[in-house]
């Protein structure tokens, strides 16, 4: 790949001194050279040059510069035209399918992940993050983007400009917003990584049981197995705060099925563990105005008038996989309050990179079935970081319009 | 709707705030852009070079922080890069371009209207300026004549020696105007933006 990119490097710089030399027939040379190199090695990018549109303005071009440059001396039906002018217009073709073609080969080296690599070798680490970030903002962007233009349609033009007018100003709030977000410091994740079946639960409900032998306030959810005759037969949810318990998926023919009851039961709490570390009561409301689940917003209530204003240091969420990879699942609930001292989590190992992306780096990690001494470390870790964390001042008030 | 990170006070916002912004601007420019092409919007161009300059100035009145148009543009240059299409060079050009007169422009000043106005008019007349820049590069000074010979010939037709150059005059003019109504939207939205983050002037 890079010999093929340094060839047609070479060729091209060759190219681009023939071409400038102002000669018809040296220009005319150089494009075959470089169509010729690009048939050789890069079939794909000559194709892109079927661009009809492109050839009719610059057969247009040529037939007026014979027209209308120069001295007409030469005579084709009833049209005169000057040779002086169909030989410039013809070297203003060679010289425009030339660079078109190297341009359509030098955008393509930029989409590259070579040049970001570039940009962090030249010390704009920043520069390069923020590149990075952005390109994950960009669907949900352009989900927006793609509504402004139709907002307002079919009302009257008053109406349309102030409904466009206030969608930019919604898409600009949005913009500061997210960028507020991103100033937000990372949060401590404790993750026990493994394959299904691997025993994740069964460690973090250990790690669980030790930490709040000590004193530390959990909050969250587990979801342990169902085994009937050694076999994993369904799944259950665990409120790690209450204790409550609720049966969550049965296997079925082609694997398992989960009930809707279960997620909505699961957000709920998610939701107001998330707000118990917030220790807002208006967080928790917040929080059920992003589901669109009725029986969320209701359990949520249900849950502040029942105790949960209270002091959490560590949030639990169990059995984080594929559909979290994707943002879904419990993601869907979880709300990342500065004042989170640590997250634990239980992630399948196939999901580990996509999660960490979503929920931020693990912090410590540790894998299911990892040698005891392991473990113990990864506990007087997570333990040490918890005690730490107490001792912190809480951060300052965030600002008004994200509270809302 | 995914993980909701609760935002604490910022100490630095420029670099967030080129990265929001800038992923904004790629985004306008994949989509809106798109559509602009596909349908063949006359001034196209300079409505979407308006719609940027918009977007930058409105994200001056939020942090007026110089440089900060400059980074933006770069990093919405390279997002364009994601853009489907085969000829992406340009374009990025284009948008870097915009973003370095609007930084020339709002230098003296980010929340005078008068420079978001001069920021907007000299972002859309880049669209014109790159276009006549691109058709030297690509086809020489012979595109260039080409382009004097019909507005020669254009008044001689309608009989008056200067009317192609009024001609050419009038068009400069709208594309000021598009990008100058751009200036003083993305200045307002800016403005109200702000106002209803509680961000102080």
């Amino acid at each position: 790949m890079r010999r093929q990119r340094a060839f047609l490097g070479v060729v091209a710089v060759v190219c681009l001194i023939l071409q400038f030399e102002g000669d018809l027939k040296l220009s005319a040379l150089s494009t075959m050279l470089w169509l010729l190199a690009l048939a050789l090695t890069d079939r794909p990018q000559l194709r892109r040059l079927w661009m009809p549109r492109f050839w009719m303005i610059s057969i247009l071009f040529a037939l007026g510069s014979g027209l209308l440059l120069g001295k007409p001396d030469w005579t084709l039906g009833p049209i005169t035209l000057s040779t002086f002018g169909l030989k410039a217009g013809a070297l203003m073709v060679f010289r425009g399918v030339f660079l078109f073609a190297l341009m359509g080969w030098a955008s393509k080296l930029i989409v590259d992940k070579d040049i970001q690599q570039a940009i962090q070798k030249m010390g704009m680490a920043k520069f390069s993050n923020a590149l990075n970030t952005a390109f994950g903002f960009i669907p949900s962007f352009a989900e927006r983007a793609r509504a402004a233009p139709l907002a307002g349609r079919g009302e009257g033009i008053a109406t349309r400009f102030r409904r466009i007018y206030l969608t930019a100003v919604d898409l600009v709030k949005h913009a500061v917003l997210l960028a507020h977000s991103l100033e937000t410091p990372t949060p401590f994740v404790a993750a026990v990584v493994g394959p299904p079946g691997s025993g994740k639960t069964t460690l973090i409900q250990n790690v669980a049981k030790q930490l709040r032998a000590e004193g530390f306030r959990l909050s969250g959810i587990m979801q342990p197995a169902i085994h009937e005759g050694g076999a994993r037969v369904g799944y259950q949810l665990c409120d790690v705060a209450s204790g409550e318990v609720v049966n969550f998926a049965r296997r079925a023919e082609h694997g398992f099925v989960f009930a809707n009851e279960g997620w909505a039961w699961a957000r709920s709490r998610i939701i107001a563990s998330s707000a118990a570390v917030a220790g807002s009561v208006d967080a928790v409301h917040a929080g059920a105005a992003h589901s669109a689940d009725a029986p969320v917003a209701h359990s949520v209530d249900m849950l502040v008038n029942n105790s949960l204003a209270h002091f959490v240091d560590c949030l639990v969420l169990d059995e984080l996989g594929r559909l979290e990879a994707k943002g879904e699942g419990h993601l869907l609930a979880l709300t990342l309050p500065p004042s989170l001292a640590a997250l634990l989590v239980a992630v399948r190992q196939d999901c580990a990179d996509e999660i960490s992306k979503r929920i931020g780096p693990f912090t410590l990690r540790v894998a299911a079935g990892a040698p005891p001494d392991e473990v113990t470390r990864f506990i007087e870790a997570l333990r040490s970081h918890l005690r730490d964390a107490r001792l912190t001042p809480a951060p300052p008030p965030i600002l008004k319009e994200i509270e809302k | 709707m995914g993980i909701q990170h609760h935002a604490k006070a910022p100490t630095s916002l420029f670099w967030p705030m080129a990265t929001a912004f800038g992923a904004l601007w790629g985004a306008v420019e994949i989509t809106l852009g798109s559509f602009l092409h596909m349908l063949k919007i006359p001034f196209g161009g300079a409505i979407l070079a308006s719609l940027g300059a918009a977007l930058l100035i409105a994200q001056r009145q939020v942090l007026p922080q110089r440089g900060l148009s400059m980074v933006t543009a770069l990093i919405a240059a390279l997002c364009k890069s994601l853009s489907p299409g085969g000829v992406i060079l340009g374009p990025m050009i284009g948008i870097t371009m915009e973003g370095l007169l609007v930084e020339l422009a709002l230098l003296v000043s980010s929340r005078f209207i008068g420079c978001a106005i001069l920021a907007g008019m000299l972002a859309a007349m880049w669209t014109v300026f790159h276009k006549l820049l691109s058709s030297f590069v690509f086809y020489g000074m012979t595109l260039i004549e080409l382009y004097v010979a019909v507005l020669q010939k254009a008044g001689q037709w309608l009989g008056h020696e200067g009317a192609g150059w009024w001609m050419a005059l009038l068009f400069v003019g709208i594309i000021s105007s598009i990008g100058a109504i751009g200036g003083i939207f993305g200045w307002r939205v800016g403005q109200d933006a702000a106002r209803s983050l509680e961000i102080p002037p």
